[in-house]
C-alpha cells in the first residue's frame, strides 16, 4: 500500500462524486449494456416499497435480488437515505479495488512461489511486478465501465466486492473464507459457482505442497473443500428462506430468472436475440444448451490447467461474462483489471490490437446504434445485436489470446526459448 | 479466424501490409472516391418501388373540388396579413377552421435563446390547430398537415399558398367518411421553434429549458406521418420535395415515393433538391446532372440542420417531408390549388390506408434523381474503402512499432548476455514494448497525468542513453490535453457569449472571436509540451508512431460512427481529413513542416466552417465580386457557428458537440504529431 495507491484512490473517488453531480448518471442507469433487470437500482427501490406496503416483492416481474442482498440494500437506503445514497456504491467500488490491489499481490506471490525454479531468462523477478499492484487497482478505478457501472447505481458493484473477496480469500489460500465468498458470489448471480473447481484445485496442490504432518491426499483435500462449500452453498438459501417466512418464491425469481432467461430486454451478452427469434417450441432446449455452454468450459480447462489453478481460476472470469444470461459490463471489469498481473505473458499475445480497437468500437457504436434503433427507429435490432457480437467476439478473442499466450509461455519455461530445428535454425512453434 | 490464429496467414498479412501499406491507402482512397462518385450513375444505383403494400397510391378516385375556396382563402387571408404584420392572424385562422368542422385549439407557448442571446427574455408565440376527427375510429392515429407562417418582411418566402391549401384541404376532408385515422392540421410560428414546441406539448416531453411548450388542449392518437407545405403563391411551378431531417436523419423512403407517384400522377413536375430528372440519366450530361443531384441533397444533409420543419417530427419516430412549391419566372404551365390539392389529397388517402408504422422501405439513402436511390447497402462498402485508408496506415504503423520493440529488447537481451548478468527486464514488458516501467526509478508515482514527465526525468538520471520514449503511456499527457480542449470548447459558447455581452459586441462577433482564441491557445500546447520536453534536455514526448497510429484509429472510430448517423457528413469529413492525415509526420525539413501545418489548419475545424460557407455563397449564390463573396463568407460563417450553437440546445442539433468533443481533440492530436520529434533513422 504505497502512497500512490492513495492518490489513485483518492482520484477515483473525486471522479466519481465529482460525476455523480452531472446529468450522465441518469443516462448510464438507462444503458441497456450497463444495467440489467438483475441489477437495475430502479427495481429495487421499486421492490421495497412493495415490502413495505406488505406484498412480496416476488410475486411479480420486477425484482430479482436475493432475499439477503435485498435486507442489506434496505438497510443502506434507509440509512443514506435517497439524497446520499451513492456514497454506498462510490465505497463499495474503492473498497473493491483496495481487495483487487491485495489479490494481485496474492496472485503474484502465488505466481512467484510456483514458478519452476531452474534459472532460466523467464524466470519472474520481483521487481517484474514492481508496479503490478498498483497498475491493477488504476485499471480498476480508472476503467470507463467501472466507473458507468458505479455511476448507474448497478447493484453489480456489490457482487464484484464479493467476486473480488472470492478470489483474495482463493489465492490465499484460506479454504473456508473462499468457499464461503465463492458460495455468496454463487448465491448472488449462479454463475460463479463454477469458480469452486479451481479453488478445490488451488487447495488440494498446496495440501500436497505442505512438508510434514499436514499434507494431506488431494482426495481428503477435494472432499474438505467440497464438504465446507456445500455447507456454505446450502446455509445461505436456506437463510434466506427463513426470512422470507419460509417461502420458496424467491427462488423462481433470482435463480429460475438466471437460468430460464424470460426477460429478453437487449444487453451486451448472446442469449436476447437468439431467444426472441426462438420459436417457444424449441426454447427450453436452446435455454438447457446454452445455460450448458456457460459451465461446460470448465471441464476441458480443468483438464488442460491441472497445474495451474490460479489462472483457470481468473480465465473462468471472461467466460462467465460472455455467457451468462444478463452480462453487462459489470462482468468485465474485474478481469480487465486483473489482466495486468499475467503482464509477463504479453509478449505472446498476438492480437492486443485487434481486440483493443473491438472494445473501443463497441463501447462507442453500440450507444449510436441503441440511439438509432430504439429512438430514431431508422435502423433495426440487427444492428443492436450486431455490435454485441462483436463485443462478445472481442472477450473470446482475448480470453483465447491469453490462454495461447499462457501456455505458449509454459512451453517455453519448460522447454527453453531457444529450440533449434534439426538441420540447427531456430524452430517455429505453431499451435495448431 | 485463420488470420488471428495460423502464423503464417498472420506473416504474410504482415508483409503485405509493410511493404504495400502506403500504396494500399492511396488505392483505397482513389478507389472508394470514384466507387462512391460513381454511384450517382444510372446503372450503379436501384429505382425506388413501394415496398409498403397498404399505401395503395393514387388507387382513388380523387374528390377534391375546392381549388376555388383555396383561392378565396388565400386572398382573404392575404387581407388579413396586410392588417398586423407583426402578428399571426390566429383568430382568422381558428375560425377558418372552425367553419370547416374542427376542433380547433390554440397553443401559447414561450421560447428564449439560450445562453442569454437576445437578452434572456421569454418570447410568446402562438400555434394553431385543428383536428378532422376520423368518423369511425376511436382517435387512435393521426396524420399531420403542417403549414409555418412566416411574417411579412421576415426574409423568407411566404408560405400563404400552403395555409389556404391546408384550410380547403380541411373543407374536402370533413366532407367525406373514409379517414381511419384523424387528421391534425397545424399552423405554426417562429418556424422551427414553433414546431418544437408543438411537438414538445402533444408528446410531453421536454427536450430543451428553453422552450416552455405549455399545455396541450386537445389531443389526437399517435402521429404516423406529416407533410409540411411551404407553398407561396396560388399557383407553383413545380413541387421541391425536402427530406433531409435533424442530424441527417431522413424519412422513410417509401413515404417519398409516395409523394413523388402523386405528384406524377397529376401531372405536377416534382423535384428534389431543385434537380428535375434528366431526360436521359445513362449519358455523361445526365450522370452529371445525378452526380449533382446527390451531391446537393449531402450538401443539405451533412450540418444536420433540417431543411424544413418535417425535419423535427423524425426524432419522434414520425415519417415527414416538406412540399415546397417553387414558381420560376417565364414558365408557361402552372399548376393551381386545384391540382395540389388533389396531390395532397392523394398522399393523404395513401397514408391513411396504412396499417403499421413506416417500417418496410429504407431510412439510409441518398438520392441522384426522384426515381432512383442508393441504400446504405450499396454506399456504405465505397464508405468504407474511403475510411479504410486510414486504418490500414494505422495497422502498418502498429506493425512497424510492434516490430522495432522487438527489435529493441532483442538488443538489450544481447547487452545483458555481454554484461554477463541475467537481465530479466525486458520480460515483463508492458503490452506495447513500453520501456519506461523497466527503467524508471523505484520513486516514480505514475499517477494519471504527470507520470511519464516524471519516468523520463528518472531516465535521464539513470544513464547517458538518450531514449525516444516509445510506447502507448507516453502519448497520455497529449490525448489528456487534446481532450480537454475539446471538453473547454464545448463548455465556452456560455462564457463568450457572456463575455461579449459585457464589451458589447454582437454575439455572432463575440463567440466566433472567443473560439479562435481558444482555438489559438489549443494550437500553442504542443509547442509548449515541446519545449518542457526541451528542458529536461531529453528527446523525450509523445512517441509519433503511436500517436498516428491511435489518431489514426480514433479518427476511423468518430467518422464511422458519424456515418452511422449522417453519412453525407462523414463522407465530406473523410475526404479532406483522410488524405492530409495520411501524410503528417514530424519532420526536420523547415519547408515540409510550414507545408504539413498549413494543410492541416486547413482541415483544422473553424477552418472547415469557413471554408463551408465560402462553398456554400460561391456554389450556390452567384457573387460576382470577390470582395462581397468574401464578407458574405465571414458573416455566413459567424451565423453558422452561433446557429450551431443555439440548434444544439434547441433542437438537439448535434453538430457542435460533435465538431468540439469529436473533430477537435482528433484535429489537436494530427497537430501535436506534427510537433513531437522527428525520429531518427532506425537501424
Amino acid at each position: 500500500m504505497s502512497a500512490a495507491f492513495f492518490i489513485a484512490c483518492a482520484l477515483g473517488l473525486s471522479v466519481r462524486l465529482s460525476l455523480y453531480k452531472s446529468s450522465v448518471c441518469e443516462w448510464m442507469a438507462s444503458r441497456p449494456e450497463v444495467i440489467t433487470p438483475s441489477t437495475s437500482w430502479n427495481r429495487v427501490t421499486e421492490g421495497m416499497a412493495l415490502r413495505k406496503m406488505g406484498v412480496s416483492p416476488y410475486d411479480g416481474d420486477i425484482l430479482h435480488q436475493t432475499p439477503l442482498m435485498m435486507r442489506f440494500l434496505e438497510r443502506l437506503s434507509s440509512t443514506f437515505g435517497e439524497k446520499s445514497i451513492h456514497i454506498p456504491f462510490i465505497s463499495c467500488d474503492i473498497l473493491t479495488a483496495v481487495v483487487l490491489h491485495a489479490t494481485a499481490r496474492a496472485l503474484i506471490k502465488y505466481i512467484m512461489h510456483n514458478q519452476p525454479q531452474k534459472e532460466s531468462e523467464l524466470k519472474l523477478q520481483t521487481k517484474d511486478f514492481r508496479l503490478t499492484g498498483l497498475i491493477v487497482a488504476v485499471a480498476y478505478l480508472f476503467n470507463p465501465y467501472t466507473i458507468a457501472t458505479c455511476l448507474a447505481k448497478s447493484t453489480s458493484v456489490f457482487d464484484n466486492l464479493l467476486l473480488a473477496t472470492a478470489l483474495l480469500f482463493t489465492v490465499k489460500g484460506k479454504r473456508s473464507m473462499a468457499t464461503l465468498f465463492i458460495a455468496a458470489s454463487a448465491y448472488q448471480t449462479l454463475y460463479p459457482i463454477m469458480l469452486v473447481v479451481p479453488a478445490a484445485m488451488l487447495f488440494a496442490q498446496k495440501d500436497s505442497n505442505t512438508k510434514g504432518n499436514d499434507k494431506k491426499s488431494p482426495v481428503v483435500s477435494y472432499m474438505k473443500t467440497a464438504y465446507i462449500f456445500v455447507i456454505w452453498l446450502a446455509a445461505l438459501p436456506f437463510l434466506s428462506h427463513y426470512l422470507e417466512r419460509s417461502s420458496w418464491a424467491f427462488i423462481r425469481s433470482t435463480y429460475g430468472f438466471i437460468l430460464t432467461v424470460p426477460d429478453l430486454t437487449p444487453n451486451i451478452g448472446v442469449f436476447w436475440y437468439f431467444f426472441t427469434e426462438m420459436f417457444e417450441h424449441f426454447r427450453l432446449f436452446f435455454i438447457c444448451v446454452f445455460q450448458i455452454n456457460a459451465f461446460l468450459y470448465t471441464v476441458p480447462l480443468a483438464i488442460r490447467l491441472q497445474k495451474h489453478p490460479v489462472f483457470f481460476l481468473y480465465i473462468l472470469l471472461p467466460i462467465i461474462a460472455v455467457f451468462k444470461s444478463y452480462p453487462s459490463y459489470a462482468d468485465t471489469i474485474i478481469y480487465i483489471a486483473l489482466l495486468p498481473v499475467w503482464a509477463h505473458t504479453y509478449k505472446y499475445m498476438r492480437n492486443t490490437f485487434v481486440v483493443t480497437v473491438m472494445y473501443i468500437v463497441c463501447s462507442v457504436v453500440a450507444p449510436i446504434l441503441w440511439h438509432l434503433w430504439i429512438y430514431a427507429g431508422s435502423a433495426n435490432a440487427n444492428f443492436y445485436f450486431a455490435i454485441t457480437l462483436v463485443y462478445s467476439t472481442a472477450q473470446i478473442f482475448l480470453m483465447t489470446d491469453l490462454l495461447f499466450a499462457f501456455l505458449r509461455r509454459d512451453y517455453d519455461v519448460i522447454h527453453g526459448t531457444n529450440q533449434l530445428q534439426a538441420d540447427g535454425k531456430p524452430a517455429k512453434i505453431i499451435l495448431d | 479466424m485463420g488470420l488471428l490464429t495460423d502464423e503464417k496467414q498472420r506473416e504474410r498479412f504482415i508483409t503485405v501490409i509493410s511493404k504495400y501499406g502506403n500504396k494500399l491507402c492511396v488505392l483505397c482512397y482513389m478507389a472508394g472516391l470514384a466507387w462512391f462518385l460513381a454511384l450517382a450513375y444510372k446503372p450503379f444505383n436501384a429505382g425506388t418501388y413501394f415496398s409498403e403494400n397498404a399505401l395503395l397510391p393514387g388507387l382513388v378516385e380523387p374528390e377534391f373540388r375546392h381549388g376555388n375556396d383555396a383561392d378565396r382563402y388565400f386572398n382573404d387571408l392575404k387581407t388579413e396579413v396586410k392588417k398586423d404584420k407583426r402578428k399571426m392572424p390566429v383568430e382568422w385562422l381558428a375560425d377558418r377552421f372552425r367553419d370547416n368542422g374542427l376542433d380547433v385549439y390554440i397553443q401559447n407557448y414561450t421560447f428564449k435563446y439560450p445562453m442569454g442571446i437576445a437578452g434572456n427574455i421569454a418570447l410568446p408565440g402562438q400555434n394553431v390547430y385543428g383536428i378532422v376527427r376520423a368518423p369511425r375510429a376511436g382517435s387512435t392515429e393521426a396524420l399531420v398537415i403542417s403549414a409555418p407562417y412566416r411574417r411579412p418582411g421576415s426574409g423568407l418566402s411566404n408560405t400563404n399558398g400552403g395555409i389556404a391549401l391546408m384550410l380547403a384541404v380541411a373543407k374536402y376532408a370533413r366532407r367525406h367518411s373514409y379517414w381511419a385515422k384523424d387528421i391534425i392540421m397545424i399552423v405554426t410560428d417562429n418556424e422551427g421553434v414553433g414546431m418544437q414546441a408543438w411537438l414538445s406539448a402533444y408528446h410531453n416531453t421536454r427536450t430543451t429549458e428553453n422552450i416552455s411548450p405549455g399545455e396541450l388542449h386537445g389531443r389526437s392518437g399517435s402521429i404516423q406521418a406529416a407533410i409540411n407545405l411551404e407553398i407561396p403563391g396560388a399557383d407553383v411551378s413545380y413541387v421541391d420535395v425536402k427530406v433531409q431531417g435533424l442530424n441527417g436523419q431522413l424519412p422513410n423512403l417509401d413515404l417519398i415515393n409516395t409523394v413523388v407517384r402523386l405528384c406524377r400522377r397529376e401531372n405536377v413536375p416534382v423535384t428534389i433538391e431543385r434537380q428535375q430528372d434528366y431526360y436521359d440519366p445513362e449519358s455523361t450530361d445526365g450522370y452529371l446532372h445525378s452526380l449533382k443531384t446527390m451531391l446537393r441533397m449531402m450538401w443539405h444533409q451533412a450540418p444536420g440542420t433540417p431543411t424544413g420543419n418535417h425535419g423535427l417530427f423524425h426524432r419522434y419516430h414520425i415519417e415527414a417531408v416538406t412540399l415546397q412549391g417553387i414558381k420560376t419566372k417565364g414558365r408557361s404551365s402552372n399548376y393551381g390549388f386545384f391540382t395540389l390539392g388533389r396531390v395532397t389529397e392523394g398522399i393523404l388517402r395513401s397514408l391513411n390506408n396504412l396499417l403499421e408504422r413506416f417500417h418496410q422501405s429504407f431510412f439510409f439513402y441518398l438520392m441522384p434523381a426522384t426515381d432512383r436511390y442508393i441504400s446504405i447497402g450499396l454506399y456504405m462498402p465505397p464508405f468504407g474503402l474511403l475510411a479504410a485508408a486510414a486504418l490500414i496506415k494505422a495497422v502498418s504503423l502498429w506493425i512497424s512499432s510492434t516490430i522495432k520493440a522487438a527489435g529493441q529488447e532483442a538488443k538489450d537481451d544481447c547487452k545483458a548476455k555481454n554484461d554477463s548478468k541475467v537481465k530479466d527486464d525486458s520480460k515483463a514488458k508492458d503490452e506495447n514494448g513500453d520501456e519506461e516501467n523497466e527503467s524508471a526509478d523505484d520513486d516514480t508515482k505514475p499517477d494519471e497525468d504527470g507520470d511519464t514527465d516524471r519516468r523520463e526525468s528518472s531516465d535521464k538520471i539513470k544513464g547517458p542513453e538518450k531514449q525516444i520514449s516509445t510506447g502507448l503511456s507516453s502519448l497520455l499527457p497529449v490525448l489528456l490535453m487534446c481532450n480537454i480542449f475539446g471538453v473547454a470548447a464545448y463548455f465556452s459558447p456560455d462564457m463568450f457569449l457572456q463575455t461579449s455581452k459585457a464589451l458589447n459586441l454582437e454575439p455572432t462577433e463575440g463567440l466566433l472571436m472567443g473560439l479562435t482564441a481558444l482555438f489559438l491557445s489549443a494550437i500553442l500546447f504542443p509547442r509548449v509540451l515541446r519545449k518542457n520536453a526541451e528542458k529536461m534536455g531529453d528527446r523525450s514526448g509523445a512517441d509519433p508512431e503511436m500517436l498516428k497510429c491511435v489518431a489514426l484509429v480514433l479518427q476511423g472510430l468518430v467518422l464511422f460512427s458519424i456515418a452511422l448517423m449522417n453519412i453525407s457528413l462523414a463522407f465530406f469529413l473523410t475526404l479532406v481529413y483522410t488524405p492530409i492525415t495520411l501524410i503528417v509526420w514530424p519532420t526536420n525539413s523547415r519547408l515540409s513542416f510550414y507545408l504539413q501545418a498549413f494543410l492541416l489548419l486547413l482541415i483544422s475545424p473553424l477552418f472547415l466552417v469557413i471554408a463551408a460557407s465560402l462553398l456554400q455563397h460561391s456554389l450556390f449564390d452567384k457573387y460576382s465580386d470577390p470582395v462581397t463573396l468574401l464578407h458574405q463568407t465571414w458573416q455566413t460563417a459567424q451565423h453558422g457557428v452561433l446557429i450551431a450553437v443555439i440548434d444544439n440546445d434547441l433542437y438537439g442539433n448535434w453538430l457542435f458537440s460533435l465538431a468540439t468533443l469529436g473533430v477537435l481533440p482528433l484535429w489537436l492530436m494530427f497537430w501535436a504529431l506534427l510537433w513531437t520529434y522527428p525520429q531518427q533513422a532506425v537501424s
